[in-house]
C-alpha cells in the first residue's frame, strides 16, 4: 500500500475509533453504573470510618470516673428537662390532633415511612449524592426526607444499603405548589441552586416563600417543603418568571434520614379500615 | 519482571475513592484522580491500566463518564504532538495536568479541593519518574 494511502488509512481510524469511543460514552451515560460502584464501595466507607469510631470508643473508655460522675449528674438533669418537654411534646401531639381533627387534614396516606442512616457523602460542595444505611429494605424511587424538608429519591439499592440522589441533582423535578395558592410548578436541580420552572409573573411567591410537594404524578407526597425562594426575576417577553431557590432540608449536616415507600394497594387499604 | 507500580497506584486509587466517599463535604483532594493523573503525567504509555481506572473513577465519584476520563483520552497524544512541535518539557505537562482535573470544578467540587488535587498529584508524579527511573537505570 503507497505510504499516502497507509496514512489516509490510519487517520481513518482513529476519527473511527474516537468516534466509537464518544458513542459509547453517551451509550453508558443512563446506565446506573455509578451508584452500583458506589453500593459496592459500600465495605470500604465502612472499614475507612472504623478508626473515627474506634477512637470514639477509645475515648469513652478512658473517661475517668469523676467525669462519668459529672456526666451522670448532667444527664439525669437533662432527662428531667427531656421528661418536661416530652409532657409538653404530648400535650401539644394532642392539641395537634385535635387541630387537625378540626381542619379536617388528613395524614400521608398511601407511605410508609422509616429512618436510615447516612453514611456516606459525595465530595461536590454540596454533597449531591447520599449513600444510606436502612432500617428495612428499601427500594429505587423511594423518598428521602429529612427534618427540614424533601432530601431526594433513593436511585438504587442492594439490600438494606441505598444511593441517594438529592434534589440539587439535574435529573431529579420535583412538582411544588405554595400552600393556600393555586401555583403548580416544577423545581429542578442545578448542582449548587434549585430553578423553578413555570411560575406565572403574576403569580410568582416573593422571595422567603418555601413551596412544597403538590403530589402530583404521585412520586413525591404532598406537603413536603422543598425549597425557599431566594430570588424572583421576570424575563422580558415571557410568561413566567425566572425563579432560583434553596433546598430547604439540610442532608449535609443530618446524620438520619427517613425513607417513605410507597405502601401497595391492599397495605393502604388496610391502614385506611384500621385508622378511626 | 512486571512492575508493581500500576498495582500500587490502582489500589491507592480504589482506597482514596473510599476516602472520598466516606468523608464527603470536608474539603479534600480527589485522591484517586491525583494519583490516575501522576500515572499518566510520570509515563504516556500508563495509559492502557490509567485510563480504565479513571472512567471507574468518573463513574463512581461523578456518576457520569463525562469527567475525567475524556480529557485522559486526548492526553497520550496530546503530549506526544506538544512534545514533537514545542520539545520535552514541563509546561505542557502542567498545562495538561489542570486540564486532567479541571472537570471536578464543573461537577461541584470546590476550588481548594482541585488546588488540593494538584498539589497532591505533582509530588506523586515526581515520586513516580523517579521510581521508574530507578527502575530502568
Amino acid at each position: 500500500m503507497p505510504r499516502r494511502a497507509w496514512r489516509r488509512w490510519w487517520r481513518l481510524r482513529w476519527w473511527a475509533g474516537a468516534l466509537a469511543g464518544l458513542a459509547t460514552l453517551y451509550a453508558i451515560q443512563p446506565l446506573p453504573i455509578g451508584p452500583r460502584l458506589d453500593l459496592d464501595l459500600f465495605p470500604l466507607v465502612d472499614a475507612l470510618q472504623a478508626p473515627a469510631r474506634w477512637w470514639r470508643a477509645t475515648r469513652l473508655w478512658f473517661t475517668n470516673q469523676s467525669r462519668l460522675t459529672e456526666e451522670n449528674r448532667r444527664l439525669r438533669a437533662a432527662l428531667e428537662r427531656q421528661a418536661g418537654a416530652r409532657q409538653e411534646l404530648n400535650a401539644l401531639r394532642a392539641e395537634n390532633r385535635q387541630l387537625r381533627a378540626l381542619l379536617k387534614l388528613k395524614d400521608i396516606p398511601g407511605f410508609r415511612w422509616r429512618a436510615a442512616k447516612v453514611l456516606g457523602r459525595s465530595p461536590d460542595q454540596m454533597s449531591q449524592r447520599l449513600l444510606l444505611f436502612t432500617q428495612a429494605d428499601a427500594s429505587a424511587g423511594d423518598v428521602v426526607v429529612s427534618r427540614n424538608g424533601l432530601v431526594g429519591l433513593v436511585s438504587e439499592t442492594r439490600g438494606r444499603r441505598a444511593a441517594v440522589r438529592t434534589i440539587l441533582d439535574a435529573s431529579l423535578s420535583a412538582p411544588v405548589t405554595l400552600p393556600g395558592r393555586r401555583l403548580a410548578a416544577l423545581v429542578r436541580g442545578q448542582g449548587e441552586r434549585l430553578r423553578v420552572d413555570f411560575v406565572p409573573l403574576a403569580d410568582a411567591p416573593p422571595p422567603g416563600s418555601v413551596l412544597v410537594t403538590s403530589g402530583a404524578g404521585g412520586v413525591f407526597p404532598p406537603g413536603i417543603p422543598v425549597a425557599r425562594v431566594t430570588r424572583v426575576r421576570p424575563v422580558a417577553g415571557s410568561l413566567f418568571a425566572e425563579v432560583e431557590a434553596e433546598p430547604v432540608a439540610t442532608w449535609r449536616r443530618d446524620a438520619w434520614l427517613s425513607i417513605a415507600s410507597r405502601k401497595t394497594p391492599a397495605a393502604a387499604a388496610a391502614d385506611s379500615d384500621a385508622r378511626p | 519482571m512486571i512492575s508493581p507500580i500500576p498495582v500500587l497506584v490502582l489500589t491507592l486509587a480504589f482506597a482514596g475513592l473510599g476516602l472520598n466517599l466516606a468523608a464527603g463535604g470536608t474539603p479534600q483532594p480527589d485522591w484517586a484522580l491525583a494519583l490516575l493523573a501522576a500515572a499518566l503525567l510520570a509515563r504516556r504509555h500508563a495509559w492502557p491500566w490509567a485510563l480504565p481506572a479513571l472512567l471507574l473513577h468518573d463513574l463512581a465519584l461523578y456518576w457520569s463518564p463525562w469527567g475525567a476520563f475524556p480529557v485522559g483520552c486526548l492526553y497520550p497524544w496530546a503530549v506526544s504532538r506538544l512534545d514533537a512541535q514545542a520539545g520535552p518539557g514541563l509546561p505542557q505537562r502542567l498545562a495538561l495536568m489542570m486540564a486532567l482535573t479541571a472537570p471536578m470544578l464543573w461537577h461541584g467540587w470546590s476550588l481548594a479541593s482541585w488546588l488540593l488535587t494538584m498539589a497532591c498529584c505533582v509530588p506523586v508524579w515526581h515520586a513516580m519518574v523517579e521510581a521508574l527511573e530507578h527502575r530502568h537505570a
